[in-house]
């Protein structure tokens, strides 16, 4: 019986390695050695030329010319994180909001989210550029409205270009909503009804509601979709980052060594974004039970109390020792 | 009758604000917030189709702002001369459909294994399968592209496929996640019973859990089909000018429309206007209209499912 078992473990772990070695295989070839070839590459001066590459080492100029030589890369980086910035909160209010107001028993229903997941099917580089050169992606008459021009003269040059590029493509930041709109409602779905009305018993609100059992409840899929929001955004056809690493990638001049240097400053970056948002709003196991310090603080004292009566445990061993002695 | 009545009860007092008027109100609220951003989304979408149909003058005309005064269907027609429709359209679909293929089956089987045995390193190998999804392919496509360029199979579909055998197609780990978490509401009891009753591995997995995973099947191969279509990125990196999908031919739409019909038609005054550049788009985007108006259900439902299934 027990010998049945140890083969039936050790079987499960061929099968299931199985199941993952072409996965595994396209990991090391298409991915973990094209990011190691990217770093090296990176402190190289890489040319194509007619008889192959021509790399030669360089240290650490490329990205001393990523950031001091090269006048628009630092300002094309930096306005992207401004941008994302604004984006993922907009992106993550608007499909909250919406799950928020499909999951209540509302006629048409089933229009309204056919309507806001479209975008994810038909959105794609060229097709959003053609929208924004027609002026179709902007808020209506935001571009005549005086206040808002005001507004933006009023406020210093970067913000002020932040806020113009929000409005000339503010419903396309809304586009990018539709899958997150989805697993949101699901989620809300999820919730048990019996919390809401024990919650509505001890006299909460709707208002206390949403924040005290809904929110909590949704937290780790709006994790989720943040991460989402931001991974689609940043990879985009039309993210200006990407398409100038393109462009740096066949310039002979420039040379594939520092659009490596490029890909890789924009890596760290987008993985900075992310952590920033996980600071803002991480997952957390135990959102719903209680806060988490006091759980771990809770932990600590139970370590700290077994550790000393540990010692008080030694400390009457050794006394009973000498005392035998 | 007395069931009405408890249930009206009960409504009663789990809603305090549940007077009549607030809620009309409030449900008047929410309408309004539906329609208006439902009209912001639809916004672009009416707006090309009404100018695709719009005439030189009319666009210029300021008393047409929707409808024009005549149905243009020249636009349209030099726009599918443009983009070369019935040739473009076949290599799109194919350069979608088959990576999408590829890709949903290996993620299959890349969750199915996850899912099912208890293995050494699932749960490593699970986060890192994950954490591939924030990857951006400009970290990777540099080397990718010289390795293509040694295996001479840059500028073909095969720059496509390979990456889609090995499970590292666009965007791979969401689809391992669809199916893991689909995988793994298939009942344990199940496929005990089938190993007593002498079936092997490959049977179970074809007989068990794909029928039990076929939503997620579905859902995967639309999505990735969509996803494969939309990209004109990494396309025009590995492919140049040697395939060209529906898409990539929109990003030099002018170009093409000055180069084939302002030099065959010179002096006729025919130019690249907004009307003929929306016709184009209007086109490029018919195939997955029509995709989604089919499959609307299987979409949204296998996003919803995923969502229900584990987070």
């Amino acid at each position: 019986m027990s010998k049945g078992r140890v083969s039936r473990s050790t079987r499960n772990n061929i099968r299931g390695w199985l199941c993952e070695v072409p996965w595994l295989i396209g990991f090391a070839v298409f991915t973990l050695y094209p990011i190691a070839s990217t770093l090296k590459m990176s402190f190289d001066s890489v040319i194509i030329s007619a008889t192959g590459l021509v790399t030669e080492p360089v240290g650490t100029d490329n990205y001393r010319k990523a950031f001091l030589g090269d006048v628009t890369f630092p300002k094309i980086l930096l306005n992207y994180v401004g941008e994302i910035v604004l984006q993922v909160p907009i992106v993550i209010v608007f499909a909250i909001a919406v799950a928020l107001i499909l999951s209540k028993e509302i006629k048409g229903r089933g229009i309204f989210r056919t309507l806001f997941f479209l975008p994810v099917i038909i959105i794609s580089g060229p097709i959003i550029d053609k929208f924004i050169d027609m002026g179709m992606m902007a808020i209506q008459g935001a571009d005549t409205n005086s206040i808002i021009l005001s507004v933006l003269d009023m406020l210093p040059d970067t913000a002020g270009g932040l806020l113009k590029t929000l409005i000339d493509s503010f419903v396309m930041t809304l586009w990018f909503s539709g899958v997150q709109i989805l697993l949101l409602l699901s989620a809300l779905q999820k919730i048990d009804r019996p919390m809401y009305e024990a919650a509505h018993i001890d006299g909460a609100s709707g208002w206390e509601c949403f924040w005290k059992v809904t929110l909590p409840n949704l937290r780790n899929m709006i994790v989720i979709c943040i991460i989402y929001t931001i991974v689609t955004i940043s990879t985009f056809d039309t993210n200006e980052v990407i398409t100038t690493i393109q462009g740096n990638m066949f310039q002979t001049s420039l040379g594939l060594g520092y659009a490596s240097a490029q890909a890789w400053i924009y890596f760290v970056i987008l993985l900075l974004v992310i952590g920033f948002f996980m600071l803002l709003y991480g997952p957390r196991k135990e959102a719903i039970y209680g806060s988490t310090k006091a759980a771990k603080l809770e932990m600590k004292r139970a370590r700290r109390l077994k550790k000393a009566q540990e010692r008080d445990l030694k400390k009457l061993y050794r006394q009973s020792k000498r005392y035998r002695e | 009758m007395n069931k009405a009545v408890s249930k009206r009860i009960l409504q009663k007092r789990f809603r305090p604000d549940g007077h009549k008027a607030a809620r009309v109100g409030g449900k008047i609220v929410l309408y309004a917030f539906l329609c208006v951003t439902g009209f912001v989304f639809l916004y672009p979408l009416l707006k090309m189709i009404s100018m695709s149909f719009m005439s030189a003058d009319d666009l210029v005309n300021p008393l047409v702002s929707w409808v024009p005064y005549g149905f243009e269907i020249s636009n349209f027609k030099r726009a599918i001369q443009v983009l070369g429709y019935g040739g473009t359209l076949w290599t799109t679909i194919y350069v979608s459909v088959l990576p999408a293929l590829l890709q949903t089956l290996v993620c299959a089987l890349t969750g199915y294994g996850i899912a099912r045995y208890r293995f050494r390193g699932k749960n490593i190998l699970f986060a890192l399968i994950l954490a591939t999804f924030i990857i951006p392919s400009q970290i990777t496509m540099i080397p990718q592209f010289l390795m293509y360029r040694n295996l001479g199979i840059l500028y073909s579909l095969k720059a496509y496929l390979l990456p889609a055998v090995f499970g590292q197609g666009m965007k791979s780990a969401i689809f391992v996640l669809i199916f893991v978490l689909f995988f793994q509401q298939m009942p344990v009891s199940l496929t005990e019973a089938a190993e007593i009753d002498g079936a092997n591995q490959i049977v179970i997995f074809m007989k068990i859990a794909v029928p039990v995973a076929k939503p997620g099947f579905l859902i995967s191969f639309l999505l990735s089909v969509v996803w494969y279509w939309n990209e004109t990125y990494l396309g025009s990196l590995y492919f140049g000018a040697n395939i060209k999908t529906l898409p990539m031919k929109l990003e030099n739409f002018v170009e093409t429309f000055n180069k084939m019909i302002s030099a065959s038609e010179a002096g006729a005054g025919v130019t690249a206007n907004e009307a003929v550049q929306m016709a184009g788009t209007f086109l490029i985007m018919l195939p997955l209209l029509i995709l989604y108006f089919c499959a609307q259900k299987q979409f949204i439902e296998g996003i919803e499912k995923t969502g229900i299934t584990g987070e």
